[in-house]
């Protein structure tokens, strides 16, 4: 007995001792060959928590591509390394994660979410860090910018779904103007969508009959008095600023239900196909979803370059198990690692130092790459830092049971409607 | 009464001193002093681990004095924290007042805050208790995302650092600092209330309200108190945090947090101020093992990756917690005293 | 007041019922500054709920209770602590998670004068208090011989030490008024009579009234002054021991059944 408490008690020491000695134990810093530069890029993003079906696809992506400018020799003399943090989605390990990347010699750090890129941006502001995020908010853009984007502020992919529902929508035949109303889950991603809506709708009221938004608390999954409610209303086109799992319910809620209106959503919240559709079944066709223009432009180079770089990493099992080439995100950590490349190469051929974060954000903001179809050439405005402002909207279709999306229309530039 | 002189009143002096010895006193002394030299040789991700660690113990003291001492549960810490965090915002964004003078004020603030989500607990007790606790983590957190003109709502604000001449808490060893004197003086004052008038009447409430009663303590004034000077706890970690991020927003503080802190008194062992600190400081640091072990092994089996090793390792985490509910009840704190126990009585028990 | 000063406690006419159960109805009687009073019955006479209703735990309907002339009829549990009416319960109620010491500490609270504020500082105020009143408690624990257990936890003590520690808490109060219900219940020979012993120490050490409650007829009979019978919550007699020993309604209703 005496013995088993004496060992339960060491081991417990040993247990709030060994961070202490790992703490002094300085991190084995790598020896490149002389002639090799090493950029190493930060990846903060949730791995396990609630949107790790995101997280790890985005990181598998980023991986591949920066090991394939390295296989293709694209940037000679660079090689590439890759940090990651995990922070489960939980905002209070994300400035400890900064860090802790910080710490590893990160020269960039890619993230995703919003809060995560808000949450580092003192920080980054101050150590003078470039962040490459998916998608970002007013707070995130404001002078000095640190972080930037591929998707624009959520507010406007609201804005040009409306947009869309006013060039689409049959006045003669109909001879009225179409029920139009948003539900948002009750945090900044909501607020933010709500905003968007709101103030496009109510700037066109002779276009659109705007009914107002449904804010419900964050990890509502029940929609059975919202689609009611928005029923009740008659509404044709409903926006929901919501991720994928609400997303889904309030889509089966309403098939379920019979009721007529269409949900729409956006790319930045409604990207994990495979897991929606293993969620949604069927219940998920016919929902339209906004993204930056250009996404998924059938059989362009851009896909094949995904099908191809996708393959050649990783194994078939991980391909069928993981999903990735059904999930949007490992794009969209393809498309950051192009995002790498054209920073450090900028670095190189103005004779600057690739390693250099501040180097790097200077090139950010002259950023104007070419995705190949994979994405739309994007350019950074300077002022917003808000990345590409146009984007397409799209209707998921369900091929042989397999969810994919269809454009439905041309791009639609966002910042027209503001003054 | 009879007096006895000299020598006789030293040893109660001494009896009721947290270090009753000599070499106790020198043994924390060196503990402390090798703490302090952590921001010379320490990198950031440590320190700013730390620093977070400084804001979880501050905060689990606070709920060891509402729930460990005093009996009432709550469940609404990580909210109360949140007042806390937007006092410091409101006050230093809005009105400008200084960082510094921000500090008692978000306790304090904090503090009153609490006292009305604890008020239920004169007429009610336990689950009902811990139901209208639970209350308040909503009812703060939805409050604090639609006072949008004071707190930015759902996008929350920037908070600026605690500054005097060239010292910024921006930095994570000056915050160390910072965090490191708020966490002796909080433990200081969290064991000093434990062992005086107050947390005796504190502890009678929770083991025996109705003896408590009938032996002169006014249920109602003591309950109330424990909640003014738990979420006083609760407002300083919430400045700590404001220090700690710089930037706070509503959805930072979940029922999740005031969970873990919950369960951070009951793993540390519940009425014990070193078990509340023991507690959180293992928790936190479990999970700090956890991304360290999944890292390494995620460079041990490549194959497998290290998403896999993340994922298990929040597994192993629950598991540990788990096992130590079954296994040890009186949690980490009666384990510590079994241990120092077992090597003073080693070889010979008397 | 006119009132006789010889009277301690005044308790005139009450009643109190529980739904359809009347545990006491229209009993009255007067405690002098100096005696032991005896309360016996059967059990459900409502000896504990006269106790109870002293100390303002229970709340008569009918009748008042007067506390060195100061009606204390309506007044909450702590403010009767506060002046000076201290008790034992008969099914121990002590604090069980701090230590004996700390369970006589914690009944200084209504002596004891620090804030939290002075707690939270401990140096100065708080630290002399502390030590000032670990001086009256430990003459306490001296009084009643429990010096062995001074630092264990009392959930974990045997049942007669508990007693004692539940004896030292009430009268770490520093009451000028102890009630006691049934502090012998449950206890050997021997233990009565350590425990009688302890009663009439503190009676004559601590200079005030006593009300106990006792079962075992010798021992009531040996320390009381005088005793008070309750029959279904009334009140059938009162008198010396040898009084009642001699009454012959209680008698047949009490003593005879026993
Ligand atoms: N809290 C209560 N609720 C209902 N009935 C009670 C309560 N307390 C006492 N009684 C009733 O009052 C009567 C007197 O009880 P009590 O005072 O405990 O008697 P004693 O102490 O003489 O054995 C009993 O019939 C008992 O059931
Ligand atoms: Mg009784």
């Amino acid at each position: 007995m005496k013995n088993r408490i004496k060992l339960v008690g060491l081991v417990l020491v040993c247990l709030l001792v060994l961070p202490l000695l790992l703490a002094c134990a300085k991190a084995p810093s790598a020896t490149p060959a002389a002639t090799e530069k090493v950029i190493t890029v930060g990846y903060l993003n949730d791995l396990s928590g609630a949107i790790s079906c995101c997280g790890i696809a985005d990181q598998v992506g980023l991986k591949n591509y920066l090991q394939y400018i390295q296989d293709e020799k694209r940037i000679p003399g660079v090689k590439f390394d890759v940090v990651s943090w995990d922070d489960r989605y939980d905002v209070s390990r994300v400035a400890a994660g900064y860090r802790y990347l910080l710490d590893k010699g990160v020269n960039l750090i890619v993230t995703m979410a919003v809060h995560q890129s808000e949450t580092m941006r003192p920080m980054a502001v101050a150590d003078k860090m470039l962040i490459l995020g998916y998608n970002t908010s007013e707070l995130n853009i404001a002078d000095p910018i640190w972080c930037f984007t591929q998707q624009p502020l959520t507010e406007n992919a609201n804005a040009s779904f409306f947009n869309w529902v006013t060039q689409n929508w049959d006045y003669q035949k109909t001879g009225r103007k179409p029920v139009v109303a948003e539900i948002n889950w009750d945090n900044s991603m909501g607020k933010a969508g709500a905003k968007g809506a709101e103030a496009y709708c109510k700037s066109l009221p002779d276009k659109l009959d705007w009914k107002g938004t449904i804010v419900v608390p964050p990890g509502t999954m029940d929609f059975s008095q919202p689609a009611l409610q928005l029923n009740q209303w008659g509404c044709d086109y409903v926006f929901s600023t919501m991720v994928n799992g609400p997303t889904t319910n309030l889509m089966k809620e309403k098939n379920a239900r019979g009721y007529k209106f269409q949900v729409c959503t956006g790319g930045w919240g409604f990207v994990c196909f495979k897991q929606s559709k293993d969620v949604g079944g069927k219940d998920i066709d016919g929902l339209y979803w906004i993204s930056a223009e250009g996404w998924h432009t059938d059989g362009t180079a851009g896909l094949k370059l995904a099908d191809t770089i996708c393959r050649r990493y990783n194994s078939a099992s991980d391909i069928e198990k993981l999903g990735y080439l059904e999930n949007i995100c490992y794009n969209f950590g393809l498309v950051f690692g192009m995002e790498v490349e054209f920073l450090v190469k900028g670095a190189i051929s103005a004779g600057l130092d690739p390693t250099n974060s501040e180097v790097l954000r200077g090139q950010a903001t002259k950023m104007k790459i070419d995705p190949q179809g994979l994405y739309p050439p994007m350019t950074w405005s300077n002022a917003k830092g808000s990345g590409v402002d146009k984007l397409r909207m799209y209707q998921i279709k369900l091929v042989n049971g397999v969810p994919e999306p269809a454009l439905i229309t041309d791009w639609f530039d966002v910042t027209k409607y503001k003054k | 009464m009879a007096m006895i002189p000299g020598d006789f009143s030293q040893s109660y002096e001494r009896d009721i001193a947290i270090f009753r010895t000599k070499t106790q006193w020198v043994v924390m002394v060196i503990g402390l002093a090798i703490m302090l030299t952590f921001p010379l040789f320490m990198s950031n991700y440590w320190l700013s681990l730390f620093n977070f660690i400084f804001v979880t113990v501050i905060a689990v003291l606070g709920l060891h004095l509402v729930t460990g001492l005093c009996g009432q549960i709550s469940l609404g810490q990580s909210a109360l924290m949140c007042v806390g965090a937007y006092t410091v915002g409101v006050l230093s964004v809005k009105f400008g007042i200084s960082v510094w003078a921000c500090l008692p004020l978000a306790g304090l603030v904090t503090g009153l805050i609490g006292m009305i989500f604890g008020a239920p607990a004169l007429r009610v007790k336990e689950f009902y208790l811990a139901m209208s606790t639970l209350a308040a983590q909503f009812i703060i957190v939805w409050v604090v995302s639609h006072l949008e003109e004071w707190t930015g709502g759902q996008l929350g604000m920037y908070v600026p650092p605690a500054t005097i001449g060239g010292f910024s808490s921006a930095s994570p060893s000056n915050l160390f600092y910072i965090g490191f004197i708020l966490t002796i003086v909080m433990i200081a004052v969290a064991k000093n209330i434990q062992r005086t008038r107050v947390g005796r009447a504190f502890i009678a409430i929770r083991d025996n309200d109705i003896a408590a009663e009938v032996m002169g303590i006014n249920l109602f004034r003591y309950k109330l108190l424990a909640f003014f000077i738990g979420c006083f706890f609760a407002g300083i970690a919430g400045w700590m945090w404001a220090m700690y991020l710089q930037n706070i927003n509503p959805s930072q503080f979940t029922l999740k947090e005031s969970l873990w802190m919950l369960g951070m008194v009951i793993v540390g062992g519940m009425g014990s101020t070193t078990g509340a600190v023991m507690g959180a400081v293992f928790v936190r640091g479990l999970d700090m093992i956890a991304d360290y072990a999944s890292a390494w092994a995620g460079t041990v089996f490549p194959t497998i990756g290290e998403q896999a090793f993340t994922a298990f390792s929040l597994i192993i985490f629950g598991l540990v917690i788990v096992i130590f509910l079954i296994y040890e009840p009186r949690g980490l704190y009666h384990r510590w005293e079994l241990f120092k126990a077992s090597y003073r009585l080693h070889p010979y028990a008397y | 007041m006119e009132k006789s000063d010889n009277v301690k406690l005044k308790i005139e006419n009450i009643s109190l019922r529980f739904g359809g159960v009347q545990a006491l109805s229209g009993v009255s009687l007067d405690l002098r500054e100096r005696e032991i009073l005896g309360v016996i019955g059967p059990n459900g006479a409502g000896k504990t709920s006269l106790i109870n209703s002293i100390s303002g735990f229970y709340r008569p309907q009918e009748g008042d209770i007067y506390f060195e002339g100061k009606k204390i009829t309506r007044l909450a549990p702590d403010k009767i602590a506060e002046l000076g009416i201290s008790r034992t319960f008969q099914q121990i109620e002590l604090y069980t998670g701090l230590t004996a010491l700390d369970n006589l500490m914690a009944a200084r609270h209504v002596r004891m004068h620090t804030n939290f504020l002075d707690g939270a500082i401990f140096l100065g105020r708080a630290q002399r208090e502390e030590v000032q009143h670990r001086r009256v408690v430990e003459d306490i624990i001296d009084l009643l011989e429990i010096e062995g257990i001074r630092k264990k936890v009392v959930g974990a003590l045997p049942y007669g030490q508990r007693k004692r520690v539940e004896l030292g808490r009430a009268l770490a109060l520093e009451p000028k008024l102890l009630l006691l219900d049934e502090p012998m219940a449950g206890m050997n020979a021997e233990e009565k009579e350590d425990m009688a012993r302890f009663i009439l120490d503190v009676y004559d050490e601590k200079n005030i009234p006593i009300i106990l409650i006792e079962h075992d007829m010798g021992v009531v009979m040996d320390i009381c002054d005088r005793l008070v019978v309750l029959e279904f919550g009334r009140k059938i007699a009162e008198g010396t021991p040898d009084e009642i020993k001699m009454n012959q309604q209680v008698v047949k209703a009490y003593l005879g059944g026993d």
